[in-house]
């Protein structure tokens, strides 16, 4: 029994910390939960040895390996050392030993400023890159012990060295929308059509989309009323992609090119509330291109 | 025999509640530069102790304590710390039904918990997302989300200590309030759709929600190699799936959509789902929920 019991341990252990040499006394329940926080792209797959893609991560002999780790589907990797060597020393050798390599220093905003601020004495720090791919380098005393480490990532999409990140853009910013506010259309309502008071109405703006939704009084079918308002997007260049029609709500989605090149995304949606009330929105979305 | 293997794994865990640390085991040298990235100067200390302000919740049976981790934020003044404790359970149950029976227990143990925050904010989720809740028991906060990892799902609670932010339990209780639409029920979950070109969930971009005079609406951009159509319809699929009516739907060269209603205790929730190729393999998907009765 005791030996089923063992083994039925170990098996779940082993089964749970695949390559983990160097974490696997530890429980994978504490390291899932408490230190990569339950997000499968924290996990770490450490090893006491170089990682399978060496360049940039060497260092001279005065530096000890103490093992690598790498995070996601190689999506970056640390390398992690430690030196004798006084922490300004260790620093320019390893420097100059990935120099030697064809590593260069390289000066952009976001290389002056670490990624990763550290409690207790700073750490000596430099960006390195090479046709594009990039190291950080990281000389740091922690308790007593220099440590060097040696990060590599990937950029998304490939930059060359030197070159500025491209600033976060967002498929449809809200910059875009302000130009947007431009195609908004006009409507005139038929003239059996009454203005309510009940709400909702007014104008949405998120940082995708911009809405516009008005209440109405109307004698019409919901469908008479969006066959009445398409009329006048057609007329306001507006090209139809689809249409509905369900019991409580009618509609149609539209596209337009404006001045500046690029797409805008219109949806007409008309919303049966009951008793000849209806709430008419338009909401207004642009593309990149 | 058995109570002697039982005998064994008490003994463990005894030796590990007694200031043993669950990461001692570790050399230090990994612990500090590959597994603790940049946080080697104050490490977490990681315990199987139960914090002193979870000690009154009972967890359900289906849930396995697993320890605590505190790492110190900064300094109050010379002598005291700020920190910030991190508790976690493990369990068979899905993350949504583990936060759900997460909340109960806090709730039947004397807390009183908030609703999730931001009604539209988790409308489009992917498998990795989680989403916190915070809970309040004299006057003291605790908040707590549920993630899946392995194939175990696990429950945490985040825990401030001699630090102000966010302290206040009566700023959440009117934060939570101010933010209230009453709609917060009714908000189905949507799973990304998988992407076929990878097998992988697509990776949300952004996601937004907006509230105002009792509608909601909640957005998600994403990048995908699909048809809007088929995206479309996997959303469907999912409303259905959630108790949605479908009422009309469309499809187009570079929109598809579908409009719902559900029914509850009398009311009529109307929501309206529309999804828009803007771009080469970029999408983006809207979920505007509405009470109409």
């Amino acid at each position: 029994m005791r030996r089923l019991i063992i083994a039925a341990s170990v098996a779940t252990f082993a089964a749970a910390a695949p390559a983990q040499q160097a974490l696997q006394c530890v429980n994978p329940d504490v390291l899932n939960s408490l230190v990569f926080n339950a997000y499968a792209d924290s996990k770490l797959v450490v090893k006491r040895a170089m990682p399978d893609i060496v360049a940039g991560f060497g260092a001279p002999a005065d530096f000890t390996l103490i093992g690598s780790a790498v995070r996601g589907v190689n999506a970056s990797t640390t390398v992690a050392y430690k030196t004798s060597l006084e922490a300004d020393k260790a620093f320019d050798n390893l420097l100059r030993f990935l120099n030697a390599e064809g590593w260069q220093r390289e000066i952009t905003p976001e290389a002056q400023s670490p990624a990763i601020m550290m409690a207790g004495p700073p750490p000596l720090a430099a960006q390195l890159c090479r046709n594009g791919e990039r190291r950080s380098l990281r000389v740091q005393e922690i308790e007593g012990v220099r440590y060097a480490t040696i990060y590599g990532y990937e950029t998304a999409p490939p930059r060359v060295c030197n070159a500025p990140r491209p600033p976060q853009t967002s498929t449809t910013s809200a910059v875009a929308l302000n130009t947007g506010l431009g195609h908004m259309p006009q409507f005139s309502f038929p003239e059996t059509a009454r203005m309510d008071a009940g709400l909702p109405g007014g104008t949405i703006n998120n940082d995708r989309t911009l809405s516009t939704s008005v209440r109405i009084r109307s004698p019409d079918t919901a469908a008479a009323l969006a066959g009445h308002l398409s009329q006048q997007l057609v007329a306001q260049n507006w090209s139809t992609d689809a249409r509905w029609n369900g019991a409580l709500s009618s509609g149609s989605t539209w596209t337009r090119k404006g001045d500046d090149g690029k797409t805008y995304w219109g949806t007409l949606e008309i919303l049966s509330i009951g008793k000849g009330i209806y709430d008419v929105g338009f909401t207004i979305a642009s593309g990149s291109r | 025999m058995r109570r002697v293997a039982f005998v064994t794994m008490a003994a463990l865990c005894a030796a590990a509640a007694f200031g043993q640390g669950l990461l001692d085991c570790m050399d230090p040298d990994v612990l500090r530069t590959l597994l603790m990235q940049g946080q080697g100067q104050q490490l977490p200390v990681i315990t199987v102790a139960v914090p002193a302000e979870l000690s009154a919740l009972k967890m359900p049976r289906e849930f396995a304590w697993i320890g605590s981790a505190e790492r110190i934020t900064g300094k109050v003044d010379a002598t005291t710390s700020a920190s910030q404790v991190t508790a976690a359970w493990r369990t068979s149950l899905a993350p949504d039904a583990a936060q759900a029976a997460t909340a109960t227990a806090l709730t039947a143990s004397g807390w009183e918990v908030w609703p999730r925050s931001g009604a539209g904010l988790d409308v489009f989720r992917t498998p990795a997302m989680q989403t916190w809740q915070d809970a309040c028991r004299d006057g003291k906060p605790v908040n707590f989300t549920a993630g899946a990892m392995d194939g175990v799902t696990y429950v945490r609670f985040t825990i401030q200590r001699n630090s102000n932010y966010n302290s206040a339990c009566s700023q959440r209780a009117m934060s939570a309030r101010a933010y209230a639409t009453g709609l917060e029920k009714y908000m189905p979950h949507l799973e990304m759709p998988v992407d076929p070109a990878t097998g992988m969930a697509a990776r949300s971009r952004g996601n937004g929600t907006s509230s105002a005079d009792g509608v909601v609406t909640a957005e998600a951009e994403f990048a995908l190699k699909d048809s809007v159509g088929n995206v479309a319809g996997n959303f469907a699929k999912q409303m259905t799936g959630q108790g949605w009516t479908p009422d009309a739907n469309w499809s187009g060269a570079t929109t598809a959509g579908s409009s719902w209603s559900k029914r509850d205790a009398g009311a009529l929730i109307q929501s309206t789902l529309s999804v828009t190729a803007v771009d080469d393999q970029q999408f983006t998907a809207a979920l505007r929920v509405i009470k109409l009765q």
